[in-house]
């Protein structure tokens, strides 16, 4: 049987609370104007945790299947990540862009991306699964 | 691949709650299955078959695109 080492349900506020701190130094970070790059690859970086842990943490239904849809969204998640990656290469080749994205600000959108599909998938089978 | 799950199922007058309960699986995993939305593992057909008191040969069966 598919069996993934995930974060306990009860543990499941250290994510958020990672999260919380990451926006809230992003919303600081915007508020005081401050133009520090360090700074915003820090935010990136907590942020990054944030969403890693929640995606590693045991949901309140908990199976093969949902290890099984984590593995593929894990997975598009990289395939949009890289996609993403290139179209930001040629924006920036063909000067419509100013800057690459950094590293953290890549591995967010893989992240972002690998979550909100999960979520979604979960909702998905969820309404799905009322058909007796 | 195709299955007989639903049938069984419903010959046992079992729901899908039931076996999900049974098999220490969720419900939405259940509805997957019948429906071929998700091919369970191998340990996961055995029991199901078990739980059916089926063989799992005659629960799960190949389709000539397979």
């Amino acid at each position: 049987m598919l069996k993934l080492k995930l974060l306990p349900r009860k543990l499941r506020w250290i994510p958020y609370f990672i999260l919380v701190l990451g926006i809230c130094s992003a919303g600081l970070k915007m508020v005081e104007r401050v133009d520090s790059k360090i700074l915003s690859h820090l935010v990136f970086s907590i942020l990054n945790i944030g969403l890693l842990l929640m995606f590693l943490t045991k949901r309140k239904l908990e199976d093969e299947m949902f290890i099984q849809i984590r593995l593929n969204n894990a997975l598009g998640g990289l395939i949009f990540g890289v996609t993403y990656s290139f179209v930001n290469m040629v924006f920036v080749w063909l000067d419509w862009l100013d800057s690459y994205p950094t590293a953290e600000q890549n591995l967010f959108v893989v992240l972002l991306t690998t979550n909100l599909m999960f979520w979604f998938e979960c909702y998905v089978n969820e309404n799905k699964g009322n058909e007796e | 691949m195709k299955n007989n799950i639903k049938i069984e199922r419903t010959k046992l007058g079992l729901t899908q709650q039931e076996l999900a309960d049974l098999l220490l699986v969720s419900r939405q995993t259940i509805n997957s299955i019948e429906t071929n939305r998700y091919i369970p593992s191998t340990v996961l057909a055995l029991k199901l078959a078990k739980c059916l008191n089926l063989n799992v040969e005659l629960l799960f069966f190949l389709e000539e695109t397979d």
